[in-house]
């Protein structure tokens, strides 16, 4: 009896930490035009064709038009948090907020080769 | 006080031994890599072989997961460093890029091979696209 109560408590408790993490990753959903103000930091660079990097290494910095979203959230979220290493992504990615990180995630993913430029930049 | 000096003096010869090694590897370096110039059939045969498109789908182009990248068409010398980054993984706090399926990936490959595969994945039509 004792075992039945104690695994019915421990499912209902589970229900409900399932539903808030649900309910917590719900809340945030990139919109791509709140995006289109919130990239006056990326353009600086990844708007520039041919635009390198300087240190630690000399590269093209990535094109971001049309990659998949969640790869851009992980990738800005990883750099917020010093998990990937850039100086600057991670200056920057750190004075983002979930909600931009999601915006600028959307904005670039939802670009094509038909996406004119940015009209507020 | 006399000992930093005496150490300097005593790493003397071993300094002068270690500059004419690397100066002897960047000419073999030099000589083994005409001009950097990467194989990008080779490439492409390394990317047929390490399985990549089961993940970044065909062409590179069409990832199965949202999670991983858009690969076809990004600049190659971005993609041969952060295949580099996978390699250093965490053993590098500074510099390497954590991820295990990647990690595991490309740890047999030679910086060579990186270049190839780099230049066969920016040779590759995609979707990627550089807007402000």
């Amino acid at each position: 009896m004792k075992k039945i109560v104690g695994k019915h408590v421990v499912i209902g408790a589970l229900t409900v930490l399932a539903g808030y993490a649900a309910a917590a990753h719900a809340d945030i959903v990139g919109n791509p035009k709140a995006g289109q103000g919130k990239v006056a930091m990326c353009i600086g660079c990844h708007g520039i064709p041919d635009y390198r990097t300087a240190y630690p290494e000399v590269y093209h910095v990535p094109i971001l038009g049309g990659q998949n979203m969640q790869y851009l959230i992980n990738a800005l979220k990883a750099y917020r948090k010093g998990d990937r290493h850039f100086g600057t992504m991670h200056a920057i990615a750190s004075s983002l907020s979930d909600q931009d990180i999601a915006d600028i995630a959307a904005y670039y993913s939802s670009q094509t080769a038909a996406t004119q430029n940015n009209p507020e930049k | 006080m006399n000992q930093p000096h005496k150490a300097t003096r005593a790493a003397r010869p071993v300094g002068t031994l270690f500059r004419t090694v690397v100066a002897a590897g960047a000419l073999a370096g030099a000589a083994a890599h005409p001009a950097f110039a990467a194989d990008a059939e080779h490439g492409k045969s390394l990317v047929g072989s390490h399985n990549c498109a089961a993940c970044h789908g065909p062409g590179l182009n069409q990832p199965i997961s949202p999670e991983y990248p858009r690969l076809a068409g990004q600049h190659a010398d971005y993609i041969f460093w952060a295949l580099r980054q996978y390699q250093m993984g965490t053993g590098n706090p500074n510099l390497g890029r954590n991820n295990p399926i990647m990690q595991a990936q490309v740890q047999t490959l030679s910086e060579s091979d990186l270049r190839d595969i780099a230049a066969y994945i920016e040779s590759l039509p995609g979707s990627l696209v550089n807007r402000k």
